[in-house]
């Protein structure tokens, strides 16, 4: 009986961890649609020489700490993502909460074959303090 | 025998449903004289992104891709651009076919911010014109075009427009429209391009 129950209650956990599981990377995938989608594409290919890819980028997997900042604040000055050298302005998002550019982050980070580093709202906190 | 003539009319049968509609002009007509006289787009006088005049005599024996934008844009623009981008690539080779492309912000949108956003995007006049002018006239040729172009305060970046491509035949006479922002919509609207090319170029000479 003890572990039928255990077994029961095991299950309702994974279910609560799989479903939410879930839901963070389909927010996440909601905020990009929202915030990002217009100038990134869907796909993440950016626009010509205007604006970086996400998908494959270099600068993204190397500039991982910068994430916050960049999508917080926006970036402006010439950049460098896969060779090629792009100067268009990007305005940032100051309204997203912590919590949400996290969730933007990890969507990113694992799209279009991206295989980055997972963060969560404590590292974004911690990151945003070395904003320029 | 009768076989033959039943199998030969089947086929005729298919082929003309597969055969495409011929583009019609879509400008409102008027019958004069017992001919039709379609609208036309009207003169206009801009300057493109390397301050070279552009003119109708710039699209004189060609067939060109029409649309509105502007370079500080954030919301239908890029994805616009990335499709006018597609069939800039396609019909890079071409020169029957052109592109314009009118900046509704006339008061940000200079000719050498012009410039900046076309090496961005990769592309060069006279194939494609991004082009400013005076406000009223770029805001009003909006309406040849069916296309919408409005100042607007509340609209994200202060300007309400919206994402048609218009495809325009060697008489000023608009030939095909599509939404700038649907991929599908945008492969319809470059087969229409080359029907044109075809049915434009078949019957000069
Ligand atoms: C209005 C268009 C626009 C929007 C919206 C936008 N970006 Fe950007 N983004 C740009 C441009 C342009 C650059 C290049 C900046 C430069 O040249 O300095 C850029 C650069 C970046 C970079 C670094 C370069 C790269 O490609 O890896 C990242 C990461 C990024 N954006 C993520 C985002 C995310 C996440 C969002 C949504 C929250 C977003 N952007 C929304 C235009 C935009």
């Amino acid at each position: 009986m003890r572990q039928y129950l255990l077994l029961i209650i095991l299950f309702f956990i994974s279910i609560v961890f799989l479903t939410d599981c879930k839901n963070s990377f389909s927010d996440g995938k909601y905020l990009y649609e929202t915030h990002c989608q217009s100038c990134h594409m869907p796909d993440g290919i950016g626009l010509r020489g205007l604006i970086p890819p996400l998908a494959g980028s270099d600068y993204l997997k190397n500039n991982y700490e910068k994430l916050p900042c960049i999508i917080l604040l926006g970036v402006e000055g010439e950049m460098i993502v896969n060779g090629k050298t792009y100067n268009q302005p990007m305005a940032g998002i100051p309204e997203l909460g912590t919590m949400d550019v996290a969730l933007l982050i990890n969507y990113i980070n694992h799209q279009w074959g991206n295989d980055g580093k997972y963060t969560d709202f404590r590292e974004v906190e911690a990151n945003l303090q070395k904003c320029e | 025998m009768r076989n033959i003539l039943f199998f030969s009319l089947i086929c005729l049968f298919l082929t003309s449903c597969v055969e495409r509609q011929p583009l019609k002009i879509l400008n409102r007509g008027e019958e004069v004289n017992g001919k039709m006289v379609h609208e036309r787009i009207r003169d206009f006088s801009f300057t493109n992104q390397d301050s070279v005049e552009v003119t109708n005599k710039t699209f004189a024996g060609k067939i060109y891709v029409s649309n509105n934008f502007f370079t500080t844009c954030p919301s239908i623009c890029p994805t616009t651009s990335l499709h006018m981008g597609r069939i800039y690539d396609k019909f890079l080779e071409d020169d029957r076919v052109r592109m314009i492309s009118h900046s509704i912000d006339v008061r940000t949108d200079s000719v050498p911010i012009l410039k900046r956003y076309a090496e961005g995007l990769e592309i060069e006049a006279p194939k494609w014109n991004l082009v400013t002018g005076n406000e009223e006239e770029i805001l009003s040729i909006a309406y040849d075009y069916f296309s919408n172009a409005l100042k607007d305060k509340t609209a994200p970046g202060g300007f309400d427009h919206d994402d048609l491509l218009v495809l325009i035949d060697t008489n000023r006479h608009i030939r095909s429209i599509c939404h700038g922002t649907d991929p599908a919509d945008v492969d319809r609207f470059m087969k229409d391009i080359e029907y044109l090319l075809k049915s434009e170029y078949s019957q000069k000479k």
